[in-house]
């Protein structure tokens, strides 16, 4: 019987995907003769690990998570399939449509009201700035449905895409020397996203290589970039927060994957070149990476 | 082949107790005396403009969201068929929302009937005996939806609509819309 894997993820959302279906396409890329996968190609080799897997559609029922008190399935027809420190994931069909639903649960030791509260904030926020950033034409899963009651969000499951995470340590793995090749290209359509999400004054507030996704289907000649996980999001013109954006990217790109800081710097300049306020948030990058975060230097 | 779906009949996943029949209309003639029959509850069903319905989808969304709130009596209208026609529209005017999303002042119309909870089909019989119009396949709203009134009323950017296809963005917005 599969386990959920408890994300300890950085960040309090911990809506990171596919990671632990890792294991199965590393094992898959290295049996290969050492070639660089395509996104569609890893992206197909991940769906077949994940039907192999089909069993734990069969496992959720009474399973201790997924259920209340009673022992009744919370949501029925739907499957939990990931742990995150806020949230729990769900794959399941809404209305002829596969989905993915995020539900934001309550922790028991705050107090109830507040508690309350800050969830309903916490899952209104994470739908208002998605549509946000699809308005300023950032790809992100559609949101078909929000359940106030129970703070549950029902959105567009991409099934044919994979975390930017899964794409670097497949290339990586397989290639050898010619894994900057293969990655710059994405690195480049990443740095042209974050510079869009920039211009329209949005922090993601939670940038790591699990929170960008590759979708690649066949009608697709290059992968397209989609971010995930907007619920530490927030609005700001401020390049201070533009470049802490940029510097929770940095941090968990270097430390997920090592030796990529040529890689990263693809995704600054491409950043650069296509945001016009680029200069100045890069600038305020430098800062924050001398002086660490949060550090207003006042009192 | 088939001639094409005359009827859809679903149940929502979330609600698997409540079904939902679709039923397109083309040409309808009387608009005002079905106007009429709805608001004095003849006709117990959400009459929609089909000219700003893109695809089944987006009024499937609109009728989950509307039986939601029925069921925690949070509706914004009085009526769950009033709450279907609110939710498809981007404004949180209701009056507005009936004007745009439903039966128009017009000589001739195409019309969508959305009823719930009609699993031996009484309650359509009794709308096909009242409505003037050809019964005509769901598929038909492809030709019949006029895109470039949607992308007006929503205010759609180029941007956006290069995101995904006309009725996810709209569905996105009925979702988000009072998320602020």
């Amino acid at each position: 019987m599969e386990e959920i894997p408890a994300q300890a993820s950085k960040g309090e959302s911990g809506d990171s995907r596919v990671a632990s279906l890792f294991d199965f396409h590393v094992s898959a890329a290295s049996s290969k003769t050492a070639e660089i996968p395509t996104v569609a190609e890893l992206i197909d080799t991940q769906a077949k690990s994940a039907c192999a897997l089909g069993g734990l559609a069969s496992c959720s029922e009474g399973e201790g998570s997924s259920t209340d008190g009673g022992g009744r399935l919370r949501h029925p027809g739907f499957v939990l399939f990931m742990q995150g420190a806020e949230a729990r994931l769900y794959r399941g069909t809404f209305l002829g449509r596969p989905v993915v639903m995020k539900e934001r649960f309550s922790k028991k030791y705050r107090h109830p009201r507040l508690d309350e509260k800050l969830t309903t904030k916490r899952t209104q926020g994470e739908a208002r700035t998605a549509a946000r950033a699809r308005k300023a034409g950032i790809p992100t899963p559609c949101i078909y449905f929000v359940n106030y009651q129970n703070n549950c969000i029902y959105m567009e499951d991409m099934q044919l895409a994979t975390t930017s995470r899964d794409y670097i340590m497949a290339v990586q793995s397989a290639g050898g020397g010619d894994s900057f090749q293969a990655l710059q290209p994405i690195m480049d359509k990443i740095g042209q996203i974050l510079a869009t999400l920039h211009d329209a004054d949005i922090i993601h507030g939670d940038l790591t290589t699990s929170n960008i996704m590759l979708k690649q289907d066949k009608t697709m000649s290059e992968p397209e970039v989609v971010l995930i996980d907007f619920g530490l999001s927030s609005v700001s013109q401020l390049n201070e927060d533009k470049g802490v954006d940029l510097y929770v990217l940095e941090k968990a790109f270097l430390s997920t994957h090592p030796n990529t800081e040529t890689l990263f710097r693809v995704i600054l300049k491409s950043y650069s070149k296509q945001s016009r306020k680029a200069k100045d948030v890069i600038k305020k990058l430098d800062e924050v990476r001398l002086r660490g975060r949060k550090r207003t230097m006042v009192g | 082949m088939s001639a094409g779906t005359m009827e859809l009949n679903t149940t929502l996943d979330l609600y698997p107790d409540t079904t939902v029949t679709m039923a397109l209309f083309s040409q309808v003639t009387n608009g005002a005396e079905i106007r009429r029959k709805i608001t004095d509850g003849t006709i117990a069903a959400a009459v929609i403009n089909a000219q700003m319905i893109c695809d089944p989808f987006q009024v499937l969304v609109a009728v989950n969201k509307a039986v939601h709130l029925d069921k925690l009596d949070r509706k914004k209208t009085k009526t769950v068929f009033g709450e279907i026609l609110f939710n498809l529209s981007p404004g949180n005017n209701i009056l507005a929302a009936y004007q745009k999303f439903g039966v128009q002042d017009a000589k001739s119309q195409d019309l969508l009937v959305v009823l719930l909870n009609d699993p031996k089909g009484q309650q359509l019989e009794q709308v096909y005996s009242i409505i003037q119009g050809t019964r005509i396949p769901l598929e038909s709203l492809r030709d019949i939806v006029d895109e470039q009134k949607i992308i007006k009323l929503f205010k759609i950017p180029d941007a956006e609509r290069k995101v995904g296809r006309l009725v996810d963005v709209v569905v996105c917005r009925m979702a988000t819309k009072d998320a602020g």
